[in-house]
């Protein structure tokens, strides 16, 4: 009796590094999660209005960096985050959003746990927020 | 497999989707349609890039093209390629009489023979919200008499500042341009003037050029164009073409920069203030003052010409060739002489009821006030004197302004909409505005069609079921005050004759009535059950009138007639007028006799008290036995002296006849009461105070600026304006009413 396999569809995008792959020298493609990844930080710093005529792709993660540096500002960019990728990113199943404010660095520590749907692995992505223009 | 990549889209999603598609079909890459992706980032980029271009092609291939080009710079230079010069600001123009009393001290030798008011600044004039200064461009000079009175008539004055600008010829710059840069030039101001040898003081005015063919290499020609941010550049002639400048000439430019409208419609000599200069003929600076006598109205100040104007114009005016042949040429040719119209009409007096050959008539409407001056008119046809076709003589006349006021009863769906009433009548008054400026109903020969009208007032919103809507037509009639006079109103429109109900009414007015002069307000209004067919005896047709009677309302509110009362006539012909028939009596046979001839007439020389004259002739209608069947009386060569209620008997019947004849013929004594008016509703003409002995005396009227309103309801649903007519829909004054349609289904 054959096997049930459950064929997983993958995701396939461009790396921006337009790196030459060394095996063959192609343009570097980046798969699944990573390219989920780099979705997810895309989306994140894109601000409103950056895209022509798409107003509503974008986050306001950037505007928000330059807040005071504490849990209130946070928890918005959290709330932030959370919206920007519920809202754009139709791949994700977010499991949990956490930001951490370094005072002392003036940074913030985004963790965004998520599931690729379809699928039961959890992924991490961590991404340090800092302000700079 | 791939396709190729469509990009014939100008839109940023489609070109988009096109990529997309592409990259879909080519299996690489799945990413493509996630906001966030990177292929997403450059997807975004590239479509960006390529609406980017599409669009830039697209600008360049429509700013290529006169009806397609929207930036002003691009929309001037196509309308130049066919030699058409945008018309610039104007000046607000009128003319005044100036008059000067010098003193006997001031001249102990004898007064100058003459004074000159120096070009420049000559008057300071307050238009209510600012002050303007006015101009005369050239000097005046008028002779003192020997008292020391002096006056200047008809001086033309032009609205704005007078500036000047000096530019010296350098051939060592590339490409020199002379350009004036000030957007308020009034370019039919400009004065040029060049020292054409940097050595010598000598300057010789240079005009702007008109016909090309009579240019030599020697004329003194210049040539204006718009350039760019609405300045203009004066370009003089190659030596073949105009004279060519020399190196180190100066060129001495002055012009008007005007106020444009701001200098339009002011009037009386107390808005005026003289502040020019006057030098007599010793060349002394006079110091007495000036005295403004009389100022015409200022009229004529424009804004330049805007880029619809343009579009509209170079096109109309590159047909009409600078010749004015067909009716769409005076129009063109019209608005470039005189811009200060907002509707021009043109038609041959060919087509008018009476023909009138060889003559075209012109209907202008100015953009303030319903008429121009004569002056403008003389000015306008004299302008247009070297345009048109020889032979051919104009005529302009006053439009004829007919106002259309509405009566509507809006009726609306409550459940399709949360506007109230109010809000529902103020969108039927905008989507009214918009019927009114639609190109569909021009002003002049136009029409306004009862179908489009009611069908604009359904489409104002989604939630109007239907309307009922009446039009009344409304001419502002000025009256002369104090001065007994007779009207006549036209609406040119055939006028509803209902036999129950009046058609035409007027607005209050004051009368003096028998030489009293009392406080009622009277009114007139057209008499339905005088409804009745009259021969026209210029048309030999019968025609549709009624009698207009004046009525003023007593304390219950009734309405009360005033009877005018005819005179009797102290001259036969003043009584008999046209219709002979009606001023006759009593006409008696007494002994016919016989042997008349057909078609045979009897004339009768009055007495010699009835003065001279042949008198009255007795047409006879004779039967086959000779015998007078009928008799018709007629006037024939009058005399004077005759009076109302003669008794003539024509009883010289000649030698030939066989029996002597004597017909009696009593004159009516005229007597009786007299319409007010008379209204002929197929022509839709009103004459009022036609019937009466002296004519109306008005005292005054009810409304502002001596006007009494007639309306009157047309008989068509569709109003045409025919030649000179100026169709005005006046929604201002239109009564517009919402309600809930309770007949709505509401399932």
């Amino acid at each position: 009796m054959t096997e049930l396999r459950r064929k997983d569809k993958t995701f396939k995008d461009i790396s921006l590094t337009f790196n030459p792959s060394p095996i063959n020298g192609d343009l570097t493609t980046i798969s699944d999660d990573r390219a989920i990844n780099n979705s997810i930080k895309n989306l994140c710093l894109i601000k409103p209005n950056e895209v022509p005529f798409q107003r509503d792709i974008g986050s306001n993660v950037t505007a928000l960096l330059f807040e005071f540096n504490d849990s209130f500002t946070a928890e918005v960019i959290e709330q932030e985050i959370r919206r920007t990728i519920n809202f754009n990113e139709p791949r994700v199943e977010l499991q949990e959003v956490r930001v951490d404010n370094k005072e002392e660095t003036y940074e913030f520590i985004a963790t965004i746990k998520y599931k690729i749907i379809g699928r039961e692995t959890v992924f991490t992505v961590q991404q340090i927020l800092t302000p700079s223009r | 497999m791939s396709g190729p990549i469509n990009l014939t889209e100008v839109d940023f999603d489609q070109i988009k989707e096109n990529l997309i598609s592409y990259l879909k079909s080519t299996k690489q890459f799945t990413d493509y349609d996630f906001r966030g992706s990177n292929l997403q980032v450059i997807l975004n980029l590239i479509a960006y890039q390529a609406q980017l271009n599409a669009y830039s092609t697209n600008m360049v291939a429509n700013e290529s093209f006169l009806a397609s080009s929207s930036i002003r710079k691009n929309v001037v230079a196509n309308a130049r390629t066919i030699g058409y010069v945008p018309r610039s600001s104007r000046s607000a123009t009128t003319t005044f009489d100036l008059s000067i009393q010098l003193r006997a001290d001031n001249y102990p030798q004898g007064f100058p023979k003459t004074l000159t008011i120096l070009p420049g600044r000559i008057a300071l004039v307050k238009n209510g919200s600012a002050s303007l200064t006015f101009n005369i461009n050239q000097p005046e000079v008028a002779s003192v008499s020997s008292t020391g009175y002096c006056e200047f008539l008809d001086v033309r004055i032009y609205e704005g500042v007078l500036l000047s600008n000096t530019f010296v010829v350098d051939y060592s710059e590339f490409n020199q341009k002379f350009i004036l840069e000030n957007i308020n030039i009034d370019t039919t101001s400009l004065l040029v003037e060049v020292q054409e040898d940097p050595n010598q003081n000598e300057v010789k005015p240079y005009i702007e050029a008109g016909n090309f063919v009579e240019l030599t290499g020697e004329s003194r020609t210049y040539w204006i164009e718009e350039v760019d941010k609405k300045y203009y550049e004066l370009v003089f002639g190659d030596g073949f073409f105009g004279r060519k400048l020399n190196n180190g000439s100066k060129i001495f430019v002055s012009y008007i920069s005007s106020n444009a409208e701001l200098g339009n419609g002011i009037q009386s000599t107390s808005n005026y203030t003289f502040i020019g200069t006057v030098n007599d003929s010793f060349n002394n600076k006079v110091s007495e003052s000036m005295v403004i006598d009389t100022v015409g109205i200022t009229e004529g100040g424009s804004s330049i010409e805007d880029e619809s104007s343009i579009k509209f114009r170079a096109p109309r005016e590159y047909a009409a060739q600078s010749r004015c042949v067909v009716s769409e040429d005076y129009e063109t040719l019209v608005r470039k002489v005189f811009p200060a119209v907002d509707a021009v009409y043109a038609y041959g007096g060919e087509t008018l009821p009476i023909p009138e050959y060889g003559r075209v008539y012109i209907a202008i409407k100015p953009k303030t006030g319903n008429k121009l001056s004569n002056l403008t008119k003389k000015y306008i046809k004299d302008s247009l004197d070297p345009f048109r076709v020889a032979s051919l003589d104009i005529n302009i006349v006053d439009p004829l302004i007919l106002n259309i006021e509405l009566n509507s009863m809006v009726y609306y769906d409550e459940l399709k909409t949360r506007k109230d009433s109010y809000a529902i009548v103020s969108l039927v008054n905008e989507s009214l505005e918009n019927f009114k400026k639609s190109t569909t109903t021009p002003n002049f020969g136009g029409a306004i069609r009862y179908s489009k009208l009611i069908g604009a007032i359904d489409d104002a919103d989604y939630s109007i079921t239907r309307n009922e809507t009446t039009m009344t037509m409304r001419r502002d009639i000025t009256v002369v005050l104090n001065t007994d006079a007779t009207y006549e109103i036209c609406f040119d429109q055939f006028i509803e004759s209902n036999k129950d109900v009046s058609t035409l009414y007027s607005s209050g007015f004051f009368l003096e009535l028998n030489n009293i002069r009392d406080l009622k307000t009277y009114y007139f209004e057209n008499d339905p059950k005088t409804i009745r067919y009259e021969r026209n005896v210029e048309t030999d047709f019968n025609e549709l009138v009624s009698d207009v009677y004046c009525f003023y309302f007593n304390e219950l509110n009734e309405k009360v007639r005033v009877n005018f009362i005819s005179k009797p006539k102290t001259e036969l012909k003043d009584l008999i007028g046209k219709n002979s028939s009606t001023s006759v009596k009593r006409l008696e046979i007494q002994d016919a006799g016989s042997g008349f001839k057909p078609a045979d007439s009897l004339f009768n020389v009055p007495t010699t008290s009835n003065g001279s004259g042949t008198g009255l002739k007795v047409d006879l209608l004779v039967d086959s036995q000779g015998n007078i069947a009928a008799v018709t009386p007629s006037i024939d060569n009058l005399g004077l002296n005759y009076n109302a209620g003669d008794v003539i008997t024509v009883n010289s019947p000649k030698e030939n006849y066989k029996a002597a004849t004597f017909i009696v013929v009593e004159l009516n004594d005229g007597t009786g009461i007299v319409p007010f008016g008379k209204l002929y509703h197929e022509r839709g003409e009103l004459l009022l105070g036609y019937e009466l002995d002296n004519g109306i005396n008005f005292i005054s009227t009810s409304n502002q600026d001596n006007i009494i309103e007639v309306r009157s309801t047309p008989n068509n649903n569709d109003i045409v304006a025919d030649r000179d007519v100026y169709i005005n829909l006046d929604i201002a004054k239109s009564t517009i009413q919402a309600i809930i349609d309770t007949e709505v289904s509401t399932s």
